[in-house]
């Protein structure tokens, strides 16, 4: 049993492009939204933030691989009036409604389309168990407590200008909050998509377990390529309390015009297990942070991620594995493939801090070049405080086997079809980790297509 | 007391051994600091041609322009105008070992230099403070057409030979250091080695950093012809001081058709030194160029021995070490960028910190655009022998081709409890086996170095470990 609801918020008057943003907008933007006091706050501490903070350009490390210098930032716009809310499934755009697959998939599902929620529906037995999934701003007059104390708490506004125009301009978020004790067999999905041409999102989601919860939550991004350009500012805040184990599943499914450029942290307290899985197909430009922070003993931190970059794509990846304590383990894999002037770095950095002693870190990164053109950079970063641990990590860069390649030749399988069915096999161990099978077979066909071509 | 001196209390014996110091009056001392009057001072002292004066303004231009880096090391407290940037301990070039000044003479004894000549070395091209003092070439070297000098008299001797290669590897706009470099060097070893000719025993010189705050700026360019091989050994020590000294050297390497050079380095600078080099080569057609590098001194050492493989068959080969104690960031590592197809490269690294000594790997392997069937793996250890040091690994891979096979892997340890009770089972005590187990670490390399180099390093080493364990 499954109940749909009415979730629009009403919207403030901005100036319509980032150009002409000010703190009383900002101010407004609070007010119309009907947000709690301490929600108006942080907006306009952020947009303080921000009006101080340039955006990143080369000159910073981690930026020194991709250059947005030519974005034209004042142009963008950063509102437009609510889409009409869904009353069901059906009402949905068809290009939203193919990535939903059936209800049994799911406990819960909420739309954000552009600046708001359009659609929220939740299993009656997940509202019993007091699991809350919400868009943020409801959330606050609902439960204002809860709300003050997680939004905010991981991914500070003041980290970038990214993070601070996130929290001063973001209209509405996803809260998930999971109580103590309570497991939810099937996952919370959460579906982010855009259709306004020049249109600027910054979308928030944030997912919070507490003591001994545990709960799977697919987030994913998706676009069917409206004109114009489209830039996107996520910010994603996870928390696994002790004992808790969450599986995020993050999928950037965007259409070839999309400029996203995200940060995803996750906490994990003690003896909490912590998996993510990604897969990163769409977009022109993706710049992501993703960042498993081990704060409590025997917290454990499982990364499988994909890419798969094509024509121009440009991905840039940054992951970092900190062992704030020690007795903690982590383990990442991250595959990337480029063919056509596909461009992809990976930066990862596994830190242990001082007197994170037994910790155990694992960090891998393969990649398969399959074009001339194509250009792949791997830099796999270790920083060890504490003598008494294990770490090792592990890059390669390279064509598809030639081995592998003549073996399934030598059996009547032309190169074609033994390439693609390489990539597949290269691919599957993170894929399979997708937590639906609808998802599962979406995203493994685009894979295919991009092998394929 | 200083924290200073502090700090190098904990290498216990290295005063002894290594932190003499012998008090000679300068002939020659530019005055403190950098501007360019000190630069034309310099090259007018050395009586240098009309180009390497504007090469040298040219350079401190870009000196000046340049922003120190932000990554690596602490390099904000080196207060450049607290700098002698040139110091001429003699007049003249000693023509052979009795010309050398007896207190000059004194300090090489304590080094071991003229057993040292006896036994093995062909050539020695000593260098006391900025300048060269000494050299001198077994006479079949020089027969064999094999140049020796310091790079000062090179260019007055072979002036043709040297613009053509100079600067051409690193140049001046390169970075900050060795921007500095090509505005105040002195001293310095060139080495030519003709088509076809193998010098079979290493060539070393001696560095020595001996006046306080004063600055090492040499600059060693070798030129190995077509199918040619040479061995140039650099090992150095310096007496402790209780203010900051810098040492920015420049090397370049030309290794050409068919030819092979090894570089090694053991760089033993006392724990003030900022140890900031630029080594670079480039190996053409079917070329061999090594780096073993050694860094076990100095404050702050950031040196990266790049090979610019630009043939076909080039092969690049890097061995590193880094050991930091207390007080010492490492941060050591290797690039090579393969500029031609079919070329290959090798990197191992070892590094070991200890007392909350800070030693890392920072390297880059790089497949240009067009270089296809390349082949590179990158090796890299790391030891921690307490809980207070701090190893790094920054591995780039800049990959532009499909062609190719680039692999990186890296570990971090520390000393196998089970190793340390094997030995200590077989009545050694827990001290000396943790040596022996740093020092089979580290064998890969030392087993690459020449055999009265191996033995210093496991002295240096047992000088590092000693006290270590319990």
């Amino acid at each position: 049993m499954t109940r749909s609801e009415t979730v629009a918020a009403p919207r403030a008057d901005l100036p319509a492009r980032l150009g002409g943003v000010n703190a009383e907008a900002v101010a407004d933007l609070a007010a119309c939204a009907g947000e709690p006091a301490f929600m108006a706050a942080r907006r306009s501490r952020a947009w303080a933030y921000c009006e101080k903070t340039p955006f990143p350009t080369r000159l910073e490390e981690l930026w020194r691989r991709t250059d947005i210098s030519g974005l034209k930032w004042d142009s963008l716009l950063v509102e437009r009036d609510p889409h009409p809310a869904a009353r069901s499934v059906a009402e949905l755009p068809a290009e939203l409604r193919s990535e939903i697959g059936p209800a049994e998939e799911r406990s819960a599902l909420v739309v954000v389309l552009d600046t708001g929620v359009v659609f929220l529906e939740r299993d009656e037995a997940l509202i019993r168990a007091g699991v809350t999934v919400l868009p943020i701003a409801k959330a606050a007059r609902e439960k204002p407590a809860l709300v003050e104390r997680i939004l905010g708490a991981t991914v500070r506004h003041d980290e970038s200008r990214f993070t601070g125009l996130n929290a001063a301009l973001g209209s509405d978020g996803v809260l998930v909050h999971v109580p103590a004790e309570v497991a939810l067999e099937k996952p919370i999905r959460v579906l982010v998509a855009r259709s306004t041409p020049d249109l600027m999102l910054f979308p928030h989601l944030v997912v919070a377990l507490e003591s001994g919860a545990r709960a799977t939550v697919i987030e994913e991004y998706v676009s069917s390529g409206e004109p114009g350009t489209a830039v996107v500012v996520p910010v994603t805040e996870i928390t696994v309390g002790e004992r808790a184990d969450l599986h995020v599943a993050t999928l950037f499914r965007w259409a070839g015009n999309v400029y996203h450029f995200g940060v995803e942290r996750a906490r994990i307290d003690r003896e909490g297990r912590f998996h993510w899985t990604l897969a990163a197909l769409g977009g022109k430009l993706i710049k992501a942070d993703m960042e498993m922070h081990l704060e409590g003993e025997g917290a454990e931190g499982k990364f499988s991620g994909c890419y798969f970059g094509n024509e121009s794509q440009h991905f840039d990846f940054h992951t970092f594995q900190n062992h704030v304590v020690g007795h903690t383990t982590s383990d990442l894999l991250f595959k990337g493939a480029l063919r056509d002037r596909a461009r992809t770095v990976y930066q990862g950095l596994i830190r242990v801090n001082k007197n994170a002693q037994s910790s155990d870190a694992y960090q891998a990164n393969r990649n398969l070049i399959l074009s001339d053109k194509a250009r792949a950079d791997s830099i796999p970063s270790l920083e060890i405080e504490a003598n008494d641990v294990r770490c090792t990590h592990g890059a390669t860069v390279g064509q598809v086997d030639s081995e592998q390649l003549f073996y399934l030749m030598a059996r009547g399988m032309n190169k074609h079809d033994a390439e693609r069915l390489i990539i597949s096999g290269f691919f599957e161990p993170v894929l399979e980790r997708i937590p639906s099978p609808t998802l599962r077979a979406l995203v493994t066909e685009a894979m295919d297509r991009k092998a394929g071509n | 007391m200083k924290e200073n001196t502090d700090t190098l209390d904990i290498r216990e014996g290295y005063r002894e051994k290594f932190g003499f110091h012998d008090d000679i009056a300068p002939v020659f001392k530019s005055r403190r600091g950098l501007d360019q009057d000190v630069v034309r001072e310099i090259s007018a002292m050395k009586k240098e041609p009309e180009w390497m004066l504007a090469f040298r303004l040219k350079a401190l231009e870009h000196f000046e322009r340049k922003p120190l880096p932000t990554w690596g090391g602490n390099v904000a407290e080196i207060d450049f105008q607290n700098i002698f940037y040139y110091l001429k301990p003699t007049d003249e070039q000693g023509k052979s070992w009795d010309d050398v000044p007896a207190d000059i003479k004194r300090t090489f004894d304590k080094l071991g230099i003229p057993e040292a000549e006896q036994k093995f070395l062909s050539g020695v091209g000593a260098q006391y403070d900025s300048e060269t003092v000494y050299h001198k070439i077994k006479e079949d070297l020089a027969n064999k057409g094999v140049i020796f000098l310091d790079t000062g008299s090179a260019l007055e001797q072979h002036p043709e030979l040297f613009r053509q290669y100079f600067g051409t590897i690193i140049p001046p706009s390169d970075n900050k250091f060795a921007a500095l470099n090509s505005a105040v060097w002195s001293g310095g070893s060139f080495i030519y080695v003709p088509k076809g000719v193998k010098v079979d025993l290493p060539l070393q010189a001696y560095f020595r950093i001996n006046a306080q705050n004063m600055g090492q700026f040499e600059r060693t360019l070798i030129i190995v012809d077509e199918g040619a091989y040479v061995h140039y050994v650099e090992g150095c020590t310096a007496p402790i001081y209780a203010s900051d000294s810098l040492h920015s050297a420049v090397v370049e390497i030309i290794v050409k058709k068919g030819a092979r050079c090894r570089y090694t380095t053991i760089q033993n600078w006392s724990n003030n030194v900022y140890n900031l080099v630029t080594k670079r080569a480039a190996a053409y057609q079917d070329a061999t160029m090594e780096w073993v590098d050694a860094n076990l001194g100095s404050k702050l050492t950031m040196k990266y021995p790049s090979v610019y493989m630009m043939e076909p068959g080039a092969h690049a080969e890097i061995l590193s070490i880094a050991f930091a104690g207390k007080g010492q960031h490492q941060d050591a590592g290797g690039k090579v960028v393969h500029v031609a197809s079919n070329t290959t490269s090798n990197v191992v690294s070892k590094s070991i910190s200890k007392d909350g000594g800070r030693a890392g790997y920072r390297g880059l392997v790089k497949v240009a655009k067009g270089a296809v069937d390349c082949k590179s793996t990158v090796r890299c250890d790391a030891l921690l022998l307490d809980e207070d040091s701090r190893s790094d690994t920054y591995p780039y891979m800049e990959i532009e081709e499909d062609r190719v096979s680039v692999g990186h892997e890296a570990t971090v340890s520390k000393i196998g409890d089970e190793q340390l009770f094997y030995l200590m089972s077989r009545g050694i005590p827990e001290a000396e086996a943790a040596g022996m187990i740093v020092s089979g670490f580290i064998e890969p390399i030392t087993k690459e170095l020449p055999m009265e180099y191996a033995v210093e390093m496991n002295r240096l080493i047992q000088l590092q470990m000693e006290g270590s364990v319990g």
